[in-house]
């Protein structure tokens, strides 16, 4: 073979080795201030949900070995136990309903010790953009919607969309999203209920 | 080829966007809000500049036959290290970005620039010419998102990916028409 036959592949091989060298470079200065990062807006989310905290509050997840399920379509993924001198103040529960419109939508559903929303928040979806998104608090106020209620206010039957009789607004174009993310709110507060009576 | 005429080229005359119709994936499917367009758009810009000058600093010992896979790797090479960049100090934006962002490894005109420019031109050359193609899409994409985001909220047909498609052909009809009204005159 002549040399030429050697070089080719070593210049791939080169531009391939200088290319994961850089990579690995980033990937060591990067590491650290992304996991703060993603700490940080985890937390930033979170905080929206939460009343606010002392130092010497105990606020902590905790997550089952796996998703439990709480009603059809609707798991319970970890909830997070803010509390004060051993008196729990909030409960938020991360869920996962299968029941949206494209894939699985996970809300944080911040409950109070006598059953009342604090308040609902999308942490993640894959609904269609324009029409499914105005369920994120960055694109519309829909999701507040949920503060403050109960169950009981509104009442069972009415604990749905619009459209389907209920009180809650349905968004426009998109019915399937706002019923999954209502039904799912409901699943939980009644799951929180049966919680409490044990 | 000087700085002007790289710039006519990149902004109007060969604008990625809305003449050589590259790189059309992330620029119909993010381009439904003015702040994505902006983030994707100043992402390629500084993907195809970074990508335009490393492949003319290497062009001398890259041989015809593998040309191709040495652009792709320091393409996605680029790519990656601007999204872990992103991630770790500009993380309110990568969580918008989320997906398109390696998507940009993907954009054509990123490859294509590699290919029919920086591939031949000495390195202050082929970054300027990242730099006016990168610009000329930015303005594609902030053009369609502002719009898209505009007209949305009372035609929602504009923010599903059909939207895209007619905002984008409005924008290449009035390209065309444009050129034409110049050419007549002249």
């Amino acid at each position: 073979m002549d040399a030429r036959a050697y070089a080719t592949p070593l210049i791939l091989a080169a531009a391939v080795g200088g290319s994961v060298l850089l990579l690995a470079l980033v990937q060591m200065h990067t590491a650290a201030p992304i996991a703060a990062a993603q700490l940080n807006a985890e937390r930033a989310q979170l905080a929206a949900l939460l009343p606010p905290l002392t130092p010497a509050d105990h606020a902590a997840w905790d997550a089952p070995a796996a998703p439990v399920a709480i009603e059809t379509g609707v798991e319970l993924l970890r909830r997070f136990r803010v509390s004060r001198a051993g008196d729990t103040l909030t409960t938020v529960y991360e869920v996962r309903t299968s029941r949206g419109y494209s894939g699985a939508i996970t809300l944080q559903i911040s409950v109070m010790p006598d059953g009342t929303l604090r308040g609902v928040r999308v942490r993640s979806h894959r609904e269609t953009p324009g029409l499914g998104d105005p369920i994120e608090i960055e694109r519309s106020n829909w999701i507040l919607g949920f503060d403050r209620r109960r169950l009981g206010d509104p009442p069972r039957e009415r604990w749905a969309v619009k459209p389907d009789g209920g009180d809650f607004d349905a968004l426009s174009g998109a019915t399937i999203t706002p019923r999954a993310v209502v039904d799912a709110v409901r699943a939980t507060l009644e799951f929180d209920r049966r919680e409490a009576a044990n | 080829l000087n700085s002007a005429t790289s710039a006519v080229d990149g902004l109007w005359r060969n604008n990625p966007g809305v003449a050589q119709l590259l790189g059309l994936c992330p620029l119909l499917a993010v381009s439904n809000s003015l702040r994505n367009a902006l983030g994707l758009g100043l992402a390629t810009l500084i993907a195809l500049m970074c990508s335009n000058a490393m492949i003319s600093l290497v062009r001398r010992w890259v041989r015809p036959e593998i040309r191709i896979a040495v652009f792709v790797v320091i393409i996605a090479a680029t790519v990656s290290v601007i999204e872990r960049l992103m991630q770790a100090y500009w993380h309110d934006l990568y969580q918008v970005l989320g997906l398109f962002l390696p998507l940009i490894v993907t954009n054509c005109a990123i490859i294509a620039r590699a290919e029919a420019y920086a591939s031949r031109m000495p390195l202050v050359a082929a970054a300027f010419d990242g730099l006016w193609m990168g610009l000329g899409f930015l303005a594609v994409l902030l053009l369609i998102g502002g719009m898209r985001q505009a007209l949305g909220g009372s035609l929602p047909l504009l923010l599903l990916p059909t939207g895209g498609f007619i905002v984008l052909a409005l924008l290449v009809a009035l390209k065309q028409a444009i050129d034409q009204r110049v050419a007549n005159r002249t």
